[in-house]
């Protein structure tokens, strides 16, 4: 289904204005495919075509102030996405805002390959113009130029022009906030704003989780980062109704007792019992109670992960458990969760 | 004389019936299958899909089979927020791509059933071994519904299976179905833009 016009409207002004904006302001820091000898993959086993991590820096300009959030994340690459002899380039991303400044930086080192370029430019939601589609204009002219062998051409800064707000109070950003959007470092906080990036889908390569003897995933204590992301979370719970209100208390209640108390617990990797099937959280227990375990990533990406397994709790501690099949458990929760 | 006629006659029956049967064969090879790619009316029931049969319908909808996956970007922004937010462990599936089919399927209030669990979601179809093609129609935390059908000329029959981790699934829920049009995914996209308004998000 298409868009709608406004919107189509007004991301051709902002590649309008994008491409002006390039025009006037690309002479940034060179962007040269790293020599092949030099890679700077942030995954020593990327170097051998495994599956790779980079570390790309974001910054954004809050709201009606002139403060500046930086911030860190981790953008993961198959092995079918590395370049052989290891190459990587620098992509750059710049939002300039209405009034023509810049709001926005988005730097990663990436591997030098059309795959790996085409998932950053996802990351980014960059449709068009973006470092995908740059690399593959690069390759149709490398046998006339030599282009890249050379190391002479550079990867242009990707610039992007959101839509004025007061026009479309309802198309999306031309790119996600930054991953880990809640919280704030290196220029005051973000508001405590519990935004998470949407993911893109395709976006997810993982390995699997380590598993015990007995094939379960093995559980690890939650880091103090993520217990305060926690805490952001469960503040954000809606209290519509009353079992929302209720879950968003027991969620407070465990986690008040602390980081060292254990009640929430994360596994990293994809849970897979069977090929076809998947685990992205459950409830555990131990002589203190309840544990609350989940998925480490997808725990940020599923808005109710959370709550689900806070429902769980609600059931047993009021008892309502005891007279409803796990079937009718599940079919109570999935139809309550979404209203917190 | 007249044995002779009769056995011919037998023969000319024979051959007929044959050539019959052939041409029938061959009119029917010759109805091209739409394949796959198609919008599905279909029903999940208890033990069977007729009444007459003790049969009981849990729930009804659409299920749509595309011929190629496409992304969620393509949606309207309603539907794609929809899908994203509230099925984001169906739609967003890690590591199985883009997808290629989406549903909508709407059950009574009073039943408590697994079937219909996720009222609209995009998910995607894949071949599971010969012609069995594999269908997620829910993904919860822990838990998952998955159909599992043939499809014969318009016709589509097969199982709706729950999951739940260390619990014995209960007996599959039989599914039928019957190919309407083409793939229409705007019944998906609009329904995904009902139930958003309607969770007030």
């Amino acid at each position: 289904m298409p868009k709608p016009p406004i919107s189509r409207r007004l991301r051709s002004l902002g590649s309008a204005l994008g491409f002006a904006a390039l025009l006037v302001a690309c002479q940034d820091l060179p962007t040269e495919p790293s020599a092949p000898d030099t890679p700077r993959l942030g995954s020593t086993d990327g170097l051998h075509r495994g599956q790779a991590q980079v570390v790309c820096t974001y910054g954004w300009k809050q709201k009606n102030t002139p403060l500046w959030v930086v911030r860190a994340d981790t953008l993961y690459f198959p092995r079918s996405e590395l370049a052989v002899s290891g190459q990587t380039v620098q992509y750059r991303i710049r939002t300039i805002g209405p009034d023509g400044l810049l709001v926005y930086t988005g730097d990663c080192t990436v591997p030098y390959t059309e795959g790996a370029l085409r998932r950053v430019d996802r990351h980014f939601r960059v449709r068009e113009n973006g470092g995908a589609d740059q690399f593959r204009a690069r390759q149709s002219m490398i046998t006339t130029q030599g282009c890249v062998q050379d190391d002479m051409c550079m990867l242009d800064p990707i610039y992007v022009q959101p839509p004025p707000e007061d026009d479309c109070p309802t198309c999306e950003e031309p790119m996600p906030p930054p991953p880990n959007g809640d919280g704030g470092t290196g220029g005051g906080s973000n508001n405590g704003s519990t935004e998470e990036p949407p993911l893109q889908e395709g976006d997810t390569i993982r390995d699997a989780c380590v598993k015990n003897s007995s094939g379960v995933c093995i559980n690890r204590a939650v880091r103090s980062d993520e217990f305060e992301r926690l805490k952001v979370r469960i503040g954000a719970v809606r209290e519509d109704t009353h079992e929302c209100r209720e879950v968003k208390r027991i969620l407070q209640g465990m986690h008040g007792q602390g980081l060292a108390a254990g009640r929430f617990e994360f596994f990293d990797g994809y849970y897979k019992p069977s090929p076809d099937e998947q685990i992205f959280g459950y409830n555990s227990e131990d002589q203190h109670g309840r544990i609350l375990v989940y998925d480490s990533y997808w725990i940020w990406n599923d808005p109710y992960l959370l709550v689900h397994e806070g429902l769980h709790v609600y059931l047993h501690e009021t008892g309502m458990k005891l007279s409803m099949t796990r079937d009718q458990q599940e079919n109570w929760i999935r139809s309550r969760q979404i209203y917190c | 004389m007249v044995s002779a006629l009769i056995s011919r006659a037998i023969l000319s029956t024979v051959a007929m019936a044959l050539v019959g049967g052939e041409a029938d064969a061959q009119a029917r090879r010759h109805v091209r299958s739409p394949g796959v790619p198609g919008t599905y009316a279909v029903v999940i029931c208890r033990g069977s899909c007729d009444p007459a049969r003790g049969g009981q319908v849990l729930t009804r909808g659409h299920l749509v089979l595309e011929a190629s996956p496409f992304r969620l970007t393509t949606l309207p922004d309603a539907a794609e927020r929809y899908f994203r937010s509230v099925t984001a462990l169906l739609a967003l599936a890690e590591g199985e791509g883009d997808p290629n089919a989406c549903f909508t399927l709407t059950r009574p209030t009073s039943l408590d059933v697994n079937a219909g669990q996720e009222p609209v979601g995009v998910t995607r179809w894949t071949k599971a071994s010969g012609d069995t093609i594999r269908v997620q129609l829910a993904r919860g935390s822990h838990t998952s519904y998955t159909a599992r059908f043939v499809i014969r000329g318009i016709g589509l029959r097969g199982v709706g299976q729950a999951w739940a981790w260390q619990s014995e699934g209960p007996p599959a829920d039989v599914l039928e179905g019957q190919r309407i049009g083409p793939p229409d995914r705007s019944l998906c996209t609009r329904a995904a833009e009902r139930r958003l308004r309607e969770i007030g998000r």
